[in-house]
This record gives structure tokens, C-alpha cells and sequence, in this order.
């Protein structure tokens, strides 16, 4: 495991002293396979029925929103069973695949979207934004294009591995993207800790003969979590993007380093996207880079990367890496997102936390330079005009806090429940707000009809809107579109 | 440098302050004898069974509680400041008030807004003034046997007993006080009070405070700050209003001074949350001290000067919540 580093000044974050990352494995064809559907079942259509044959690479649902990409059966086989969440399909062994065309030179923006939208591509960073969703946003108004080759967790290491071994393709697909979308401006965000990665690029980058947008390479420090987009952006370049809405409307495209390359496999095969790098954490604490077939079952991913028949119970998995550690069960399977599958026997039950001393040790780590110790305080106590004071909105909850935390707080999940209090609170009070001005109207209305009858009447006060009803009205309206605008994405 | 897995945990943290106070505990008990040995240990045994009561009270577990080390620093610290051969329940009401009503009173570990110890100290000494000035001429260095000793802990303490002016000897800073109330010369304040570079016996105990603090700045368990805004606070009104004391050393190297800058004021539950806001504090705790030495009618004022501005911490919290959050 590596040792994580408080930093003594400068940079706020977790330094990681990292070993070369390891090579790529690729692991046996799974018996099964569970291609995960989409949490919104209204959204796409299902293209498959129950013993239905597959092919690998064969969409196995539809949409024609670029925020639900299709899902494909990442091998052959035959549909076993088809529920609300998931697809499973129980593969043949042969691995054949569907007949696919590459994509043809210099497509236009329209196409490159479209085949990002069919190949089923989302973000391989982990949030999973769907790539197609932000490549329509930024055609706009393009004007930064961010790789970000930087690590989001200090243990992970597939992004190391995938540059060493693929770099070439991700400088294609670096300037396919920037010549497509007439992005003035290229820059690789990589980690100071990786120097086959960078010098693999380097290399890449001289060989290529394509003389379009010219690459700005910008080594950060490895620090978790300069692999964080909005963190990323500061260290790489001058933009302060607004906190108020996705990047890609501000002009800046970031895609992950994993996604460029996937994107760029496709594009060379015309085929979708079955399979990614992931980092994998045995139970003994060694950590290797594998290729996972999507869809394969974590319990599978053991069972193939420990050599045994059988899983031991007791088993703990979790998913995203050290520091975020999103609890996952062995059924589940890998998707995209996957970056990292850790597997621990050894669990031992947390200490219950105790009382804040207010060290001021999560202030100093933290990246965003907030003060955790005084969000918590009014975290608590749920104190949201406090909250709001100290900008809990800015919070990106990447845990350094907890991990410095001398009394074991987990402060990231309570900031976390925090904010979607406030969330909770805002929409209640613009919801107020709008049935208030509806009821006014309603007044208004009936106010007026009844005077259009008995005309000559004493004239009825006038329904005039108060001024500050207007004020929160029209504030109401535009922390909605914000607020609708952050929640879709786009 | 610390890794993740074996991040400080409270008990740790409390324990190596606990080990930075070792040096100027030794020299604490050097000057005072058996006394400062009695003080100690009645301080601690009833700190920790206030504390015990207390957790037991509010239904929390105990020993979990305890194993902490809060207490104990709490009632060291508070036990550090006080003169040998007291009577024993002057100590015992300290750790009480500084227990039951300072920290458990407001909520426990975290809560407090005073600094517990100074609460313990400050009731003493406005309640048992002459208890809490009678300091033995020092260094007593045992000359005292161990039963002589406690035979005041429970004859009513030194300020009762028969060989009172035999015994006892001012402190620099008190003597200094009654100087300069009779207009003495600074030569003559500088001939009775100045010691080897700070005032008078007190100074090997300040420097024993100094070594302990930069352990703990070494360790990163303190951030400079506090005590370098602190120093800096004496030192400003010292080139001000200072003519008559023979040097800043005296004052740095004189009363409480390095056990206020390292220990007292870096309590971090009382200070304040953001360094711009600490060095605030840091400093007009300092500058209190010196215009209450100067002014005052104490001769040291490090708990007054604590608890006033402990006070204003809520304040200078949130006038400091707008400057975060932003990159300048």
C-alpha cells in the first residue's frame, strides 16, 4: 500500500510516494457477464429479449439522449435474464464480435458526438459523465481541452499503466478531438510521479505528424486529489471556472486520460467500448492493473486474479480506491467507472468517533482551503446560513479531512448530508415561493373577473406583486435553471 | 512525516504534550521540592477522578473517555502554575472548577469555550490570593522532607504557618511590582529581578517551557502562530511602555510566559479556527499580559489575559469565515 504524506507547505492534499505502476494484465472470458442498465428505466429502450444471441459489441439497448448512452454486450453469448437494473448475458466463449466500419477521417463535430453516443462512452474517471453529453455542450464554444492524466486516488495506478502502454493512441485521439471541435487550446494535466507515463507521451507527441493544435504538457505535484477536475484546472491552467455550472458550458472540455484512449479505440475499430484498466487490490495488498471485460462480476475479478475456485467469506470489496471507498458486493460488476476494486479479509470495525478538539489539521490539508472543523461544528447542529458562510458548496468531499482527522470524524460524508440538505431546503423554498405566486395570481384573476360584473363597484385594492416577491421570484428562477442545470449536467 | 494508517489520533496528540511538559515539569519540581511533587499528584488524581465523575454523570464510557489524556494535560497545566505548599483543597477546588464547571459544564472535550485550566486558576486566585502568591524562596530544592512538606498541604499552607517570612521569598515580577511602586530606579529593579538572562529562577522554568513547545511545533501537534504572535504581542507594547524592566527577557523569560505561548493559548478548542485569526489572538493575549503586568495590581495575568480573549473568539471566527473558501 503506499504511505500517504501530509504536505509541509505549498499545495494542500495527501502526498502519495508511489512504485512504477504495473503492467497490464488481461484476465479469462467470465462464464457471465452483467451489463448494468441505467437508474432511469423510462430513458432507453431494451433491444434484447431473454435467449436472445449476442454478439460482443452489440448494443443491447437504445436512446437518442446523449445522456443515456447505450449499453453493449461486451462478449457473445446468450441473454439469460433481463431485470430493472441489469443484463445478463452467459457468454459462448468465442468472443465473436459484430461487424464494425472505423470512423471515417475528418468527421464532422455532429458525428464525432453521435459515435461518441454510440459507442456508449462515458467518463472513465469515475463520476461517469456520459462523453457524447459534453462534446454537444462544448461544440459552442470551445476553448480549452483538459486531459486529465492525473491519478483520483493515490493508490490507483491503471492511468500510469494505460499512458505506458497506449500513448500513441491517446495523442490521436487528443488531436482528432481538437481538430473535430476547433479547441484552441490542449493541455495534459500529468502527475510528477510517473515518468514512463510522461516520457511515453513525450515521445507520442514528437512521432506524431500531426501538426494541429499544439499539446501543453503540465506536470502537477502527486498529490491526491490533483486528479480532481476543478483541482486539476487550477494547477494546469489560469480559468477559474464558476461554480455554478458544468465546465463544459464555460468552453472547457476535461476528459480523463482512460476515456481519450477508449474514445480512440473506438474510433480506430468503429467499435463500442467493452472493456477498461482497472487498478485491482489483491486481499494480500499487492496492486495490479488489469483489463476487465464490463460486466464482469467483482466475485469473478477475485476468483481470476487470486487463483481460486471459491470466494472466503468474510470477503470486504470496495470500489474508487482508498480514499473514497464506495462499498460494493461481490455480485456487482464492473462498469465503466470501475477504476479500482479493492479486496480486504482483514476488516476491522471502526473506532465510533469522538469530540472535535478543533486541531485545525483538516483546515491545513484541505485543498479547497475551507475549514472543515467549523463546517462541522455547524454541520451538526445543521446551522444552513453558517453552512453557506463557509462554503460548504465547495466542499468536493475528498475525504483528506477524514483521513487527518485525530478524533476519526468522518466529516466528508457529514458534508455531504449537509449539502444536500440545503439542496433539500432551497428547492422547498422556491417551491413556496412559486405557490405563493400562483395563489397571488389566482387572486388577481378572480379579483378582476368579479369587477368585470359589477361594474361601477368600489374598485377591489390591487393585486400588485409585493416588491421583494418579485426579487425572490426571480431569484427562484434563477437558482432553478442553475440547480437543474448541475443536476442534468447539462 | 506521518502516513494515513497511522494518523494521530487525540490520545496520541494529548500524550506528547504531556511529554513537552516533562522538561519544564523537572525544573518545576527542582524549584519547588516536595511541594511541586504534592501539587502534582493531587492534581492529577483529582483531575482525573472530577473527570471520571463527570463522564459518569452525562452517561458517556469512561475509561474510553479518560484514556484520552484531555484531563490530565488540563490539570497539569493548572497545577504547574501554582505555588507549593498550599492547602490541599485550594488545588482540589482548581481541578474542579476547571473539570466539572470549565470543560463538562459547557459539553466536554471540544466544547469549551475558556480554557479550563485558566478557569480553575483564575477562581483560586481571585478566591485564595494570598494561597496562590505565597511562593517558597526559591529554589526551594528539597530542603523540606517529604513529611514537612505535606504537614502544610494540611496545616492551612504556607500563608498559615508560623515561619511565613522565613520561608517565602517574592517572585521577579512581584518584587518588580513593589519596585516600581516605590519609584525604584530601573537599575536597582534590573539589580533585584534580572537572573541569568530572563527574571529570577523563573527563567530556567520558562526555558524548560521553550524546549518542550518547539518539540511540539517539531511535531506539528502546535502551529507556530499562536506562540510567535504571543511573544510578538509582549514584545510591541515591551519597546512601547517596557523603560522601566531591565530587558524583553524579562519578560519572555519571566512569569508564565513560555508556558502560556506553547501550552495555555495553543489549547486549540478555546483558540480560534483559521491562523490569520490565531495570530490575532496570539497577539492581544500578549499584549493583555503586559498592560495587565504593567497596569494591574497582579503580578502575572497570563489567566486573565486567556480567558478575556477567549471571549472574542466567536467573533474572530467569523469575521475570518469570508476570507475562506476563496483563492486569491
Amino acid at each position: 500500500m503506499p504511505k500517504l504524506l501530509p504536505l509541509t507547505s505549498g499545495y494542500r492534499g495527501l502526498r502519495s510516494n508511489k512504485q512504477p505502476a504495473p503492467d497490464i494484465r488481461t484476465l479469462p472470458l467470465p462464464d457471465e457477464l452483467l451489463m448494468s442498465l441505467p437508474a432511469d428505466a423510462k430513458a432507453y429502450d431494451v433491444l434484447v429479449q431473454t435467449g436472445d444471441q449476442v454478439l460482443k459489441g452489440q448494443p443491447l439497448t437504445n436512446s437518442d439522449d446523449f445522456r443515456i448512452p447505450p449499453i453493449h454486450a461486451s462478449s457473445s453469448g446468450t441473454v439469460t435474464d433481463i431485470t430493472s437494473t441489469s443484463i445478463s448475458v452467459r457468454t459462448d466463449g468465442l468472443d465473436n464480435s459484430v461487424t464494425t466500419q472505423p470512423m471515417a477521417d475528418n468527421p464532422s463535430p455532429r458525428q464525432l458526438t453521435k459515435f461518441a453516443h454510440e459507442a456508449g462512452l462515458i467518463g472513465h474517471g469515475g463520476a461517469g459523465f456520459p462523453l457524447a453529453a459534453k462534446l454537444d455542450a462544448i461544440s459552442t464554444k470551445p476553448e480549452l481541452l483538459l486531459i486529465n492524466a492525473a491519478e483520483c486516488d493515490p493508490i490507483i495506478c491503471c492511468d500510469d499503466a494505460l499512458i505506458t502502454a497506449h500513448a500513441d493512441v491517446i495523442i490521436e485521439t487528443i488531436h482528432i478531438i481538437a481538430r473535430t471541435y476547433r479547441i484552441p487550446e490542449v493541455v495534459i494535466g500529468i502527475e510528477d510521479n510517473k515518468p514512463a507515463a510522461l516520457s511515453a507521451l513525450q515521445t507520442a507527441l514528437q512521432k506524431s505528424s500531426d501538426a494541429g493544435t499544439p499539446i501543453k504538457m503540465v506536470e502537477v505535484p502527486a498529490i491526491y486529489p490533483s486528479g480532481a477536475e476543478s483541482i486539476l484546472l487550477r494547477l494546469c491552467t489560469d480559468c477559474k471556472p464558476e461554480k455554478s455550472t458544468h465546465p463544459a458550458h464555460q468552453g472547457i472540455l476535461s476528459i480523463n486520460v482512460a476515456t481519450c484512449y477508449a474514445f480512440g479505440m473506438a474510433l480506430r475499430t468503429g467499435f463500442a467500448c467493452t472493456q477498461r484498466v482497472s487498478t485491482v487490490v489483491s486481499a494480500e495488498g499487492r496492486v495490479a492493473n488489469a483489463a476487465l471485460r464490463l460486466g464482469t462480476t467483482l466475485a469473478s475479478v477475485y476468483r481470476a486474479m487470486h487463483q481460486r475456485e471459491a470466494v472466503e467469506q468474510g470477503l470486504q470489496v470496495t470500489t474508487a480506491g482508498q480514499m473514497m471507498k464506495l462499498d460494493a458486493t461481490l455480485s456487482q460488476a464492473v462498469t465503466q467507472t470501475t477504476n479500482c476494486i479493492t479486496f480486504r479479509h482483514d476488516v476491522q470495525t471502526a473506532e465510533p468517533p469522538k469530540a472535535c478538539i478543533r486541531c485545525g489539521a483538516c483546515a491545513d490539508i484541505c485543498p479547497e482551503r475551507l475549514m472543515p472543523q467549523q463546517l462541522h461544528r455547524y454541520s451538526v447542529h445543521f446551522d444552513q446560513h453558517q453552512l453557506q458562510n463557509f462554503h460548504i458548496d465547495r466542499c468536493i468531499e475528498c475525504r483528506c479531512c477524514d483521513v487527518v482527522c485525530p478524533s476519526l470524524i468522518p466529516l466528508a460524508s457529514q458534508f455531504h448530508n449537509a449539502k444536500n440538505k440545503i439542496k433539500h431546503n432551497i428547492g422547498n423554498e422556491n417551491a413556496a415561493v412559486l405557490a405563493k405566486l400562483r395563489y397571488d395570481k389566482r387572486l388577481q384573476r378572480l379579483t378582476s373577473s368579479s369587477r368585470g360584473k359589477k361594474r361601477g363597484s368600489k374598485k377591489p385594492p390591487a393585486a400588485k406583486l409585493p416588491q421583494d416577491t418579485r426579487k425572490a421570484l426571480i431569484e427562484a428562477a434563477l437558482a432553478r435553471s442553475r440547480s437543474k442545470k448541475d443536476h442534468d449536467g447539462l | 512525516m506521518k502516513s494515513i494508517d497511522t494518523a494521530q489520533q487525540v490520545s496520541s496528540v494529548m500524550r506528547w504534550v504531556l511529554f513537552a511538559l516533562l522538561p519544564g515539569v523537572a525544573v518545576y519540581v527542582y524549584l519547588t521540592g516536595w511541594g511541586g511533587v504534592i501539587n502534582l499528584v493531587i492534581a492529577a488524581a483529582s483531575g482525573l477522578f472530577f473527570e471520571a465523575v463527570a463522564l459518569k454523570l452525562r452517561g458517556q464510557p469512561v475509561t474510553d473517555n479518560l484514556s484520552d489524556y484531555s484531563a490530565l494535560v488540563t490539570v497539569v497545566l493548572l497545577a504547574l502554575c501554582l505555588p507549593p505548599l498550599m492547602p490541599w483543597w485550594v488545588i482540589v477546588i482548581g481541578s474542579a472548577t476547571a473539570i466539572l464547571v470549565a470543560k463538562h459544564a459547557y459539553g466536554g472535550l471540544g466544547q469549551n469555550i475558556f480554557n479550563p485550566a485558566m478557569v480553575g486558576y483564575a477562581v483560586i486566585l481571585i478566591s485564595y490570593p494570598l494561597d496562590l502568591s505565597s511562593w517558597v524562596s526559591l529554589p526551594e530544592g528539597f530542603r523540606l522532607s517529604f513529611f514537612q512538606a505535606l504537614g502544610y498541604y494540611f496545616n492551612g499552607g504556607l500563608s498559615q504557618s508560623a515561619s511565613y517570612d522565613a520561608l517565602t521569598g517574592a517572585t521577579a515580577l512581584s518584587q518588580s511590582y513593589e519596585l516600581r511602586l516605590q519609584s525604584a530606579s530601573p537599575e536597582s529593579i534590573a539589580s533585584a529581578t534580572r537572573g541569568v538572562f530572563g527574571s529570577r529562577q523563573s527563567e530556567w522554568l520558562n526555558a524548560a517551557f521553550l524546549i518542550g513547545g518547539i518539540i511540539l511545533l517539531i511535531r506539528r501537534i502546535i502551529s507556530w502562530h499562536l506562540p510567535i504572535a504571543f511573544l510578538l504581542g509582549i514584545f510591541t507594547v515591551h519597546t512601547l511602555i517596557g523603560a522601566q524592566y531591565p530587558d524583553l527577557f524579562f519578560h519572555w523569560f519571566g512569569g508564565a510566559t513560555m508556558l502560556c505561548a506553547f501550552f495555555i493559548i495553543t489549547d486549540p478548542v478555546s483558540a480560534p479556527a483559521s491562523n490569520r485569526a490565531r495570530l490575532i489572538f496570539g497577539f492581544l493575549i500578549g499584549v493583555v499580559v503586559y498592560l495587565i503586568r504593567h497596569y494591574g495590581t497582579y503580578p502575572d495575568s497570563v489567566a486573565f489575559a486567556v480567558l478575556l480573549l477567549n471571549c472574542c473568539v466567536p467573533l474572530m471566527d467569523s469575521i475570518d469565515s469570508t476570507l475562506h473558501g476563496r483563492h486569491q
